[in-house]
């Protein structure tokens, strides 16, 4: 057997590794050259969702705070409600269906907070309200505020607030209903804030 | 001249190269996790605390309501435990349905003794014997009712009344129930508004309840009988946690 000394096989070794480097660094490249928006899934996707999360919670736990002999003023909007569902028309929140009447928007503390934070930033936004029903077992979830469906990054934020008789909910919120007539306690209702860019 | 035909500058050359790409590439990644763990691993909050300010927030509320209804003027006084008893279990049935729809576990448990053996809160900030001594109940008042009931005393203790002009400093020196209505508040502070504030309330226990309106015509309530607990134990598939707050009643 001859050994044969040929530095030629080497060298196209060395030439394909050097080769495939620089297909490497193009296909670096052209991602990092790929657009970002905030609903590409990614890292930097994690912390636009973060700050929506910390954003809808400072805006729920500002209405929630109340001094003592108070309701907090996001308890109150929930007794004022009326059980309709709202849509944000690039003015106000106007009933769902029934937009012809300006009387019939909502106009609350939930609604001016939203509109000097969520509107003004285009944050597109839902609120949801869970509760019991009054069979004591089941879970009611009505829509306040309906902005359409969510994206697949949307943040939800939750707050839970109880209502007491003493209260005098809405009576016209047929839905929301005392689920211990024995005792003060009326409901225990999740209100729930989505937000999603657009 | 001939041509020597040797290749092993030209591996040197190609060796070089591949190292010092594979340098930058190492650079550039590592740059990167740097950056990305910075960026997102950092800033991702932990929505589990939220969820525990709220629960420690309404379960404080909702034993303060309790105790409320059930010692409201009309109701039956032998029945002021069971009737609070009633409520609280009522609403920590209800709070585990809401909590679980969020894959959280929550159960309440709670702690009457003090109001069982009727001893009183400090009057220091949070009522308990270690909090705050001298603090400030309430500021821009405009007209006011005090009604102090204090039971044991250690003097020092008093209740400062403080105005921009004057000062009343109201003592005690022994266990006494008194009222002090605005009139009087007027009559030494001069002008309005002023401020009420304790001091050394851990010299003190007792019960206060101060109703009135502030400068601008909102009406304030502070009121202090007892200090209860509650006990939230709440947990989730990787968080748990064990809680037990003071809660001041009736408000």
């Amino acid at each position: 057997m001859v050994i044969v000394f040929d530095e030629k096989g080497q060298m196209h070794t060395l030439e394909g590794v050097a080769a495939a480097t620089i297909m490497l660094l193009v296909i670096v490249y052209a991602i990092d050259a790929t657009s970002m928006t905030p609903l590409t899934s990614s890292t930097a996707n994690v912390h636009v969702e973060t700050e929506l999360q910390v954003l809808g919670q400072d805006i729920l736990g500002s209405l929630d705070y109340a001094e003592p002999g108070y309701n907090s003023n996001l308890t109150n909007d929930i007794l004022g409600w009326n059980g309709k569902e709202y849509i944000w028309d690039g003015t106000s929140y106007m009933e769902k269906g029934n937009a012809s009447y300006s009387q019939n928007n909502l106009t609350n503390n939930l609604t001016n907070s939203l509109k000097y934070t969520l509107i003004k930033q285009g944050i597109a936004h839902s609120v949801e309200l869970t509760f019991l029903a009054n069979d004591g077992t089941s879970l009611v979830t009505q829509k306040m505020i309906d902005n359409g469906n969510p994206s697949d990054n949307a943040v939800i934020v939750s707050r839970k607030i109880a209502l007491h008789n003493s209260d005098h909910p809405n009576a016209s919120n047929i839905q929301l209903t005392d689920i211990d007539p024995s005792t003060d306690l009326y409901n225990i209702v999740d209100v729930k804030l989505i937000l999603w860019r657009m | 001249m001939g041509i020597i035909e040797n290749e092993r500058a030209q591996f040197m050359l190609l060796a070089g190269f591949i190292i010092a790409i594979g340098l930058v590439i190492t650079t550039v990644m590592l740059n990167n996790i740097i950056f990305e763990s910075n960026m997102a691993g950092e800033a991702g909050g932990d929505p589990i605390k939220y969820d525990l300010v709220n629960l420690m927030s309404i379960s404080g509320d909702e034993m303060k309501s309790a105790y409320r209804n059930v010692t409201a003027p009309g109701q039956n006084p032998a029945l002021k435990v069971s009737n609070f008893t009633k409520q609280m279990q009522n609403f920590n049935g209800n709070l585990s349905l809401i909590y679980a729809l969020h894959g959280e576990c929550v159960n309440l448990s709670w702690d009457i003794s003090n109001w069982n053996t009727t001893r009183y809160a400090n009057f220091t900030e949070n009522g308990t014997a270690n909090g705050a001594r001298n603090w400030t109940i309430i500021e821009n008042v405009k007209d006011s009712n005090i009604t102090v009931n204090v039971t044991t005393i250690s003097p020092p203790f008093n209740i400062s009344i403080n105005s921009s002009t004057k000062s009343w400093q109201i003592n005690f020196t022994a266990p006494q129930n008194i009222t002090i209505n605005s009139a009087q508040i007027i009559a030494n502070v001069s002008v309005t508004p002023y401020t009420i504030s304790f001091m050394n309330g851990a010299n003190v226990s007792g019960r206060f309840n101060i109703t009135g309106n502030t400068s601008n015509n909102k009406p304030f309530i502070r009121a202090r009988d007892h200090i209860l607990n509650t006990t939230i134990l709440f947990s989730t598939s990787d968080t748990r946690a064990n809680i037990t707050i003071p809660v001041s009643v009736p408000w």
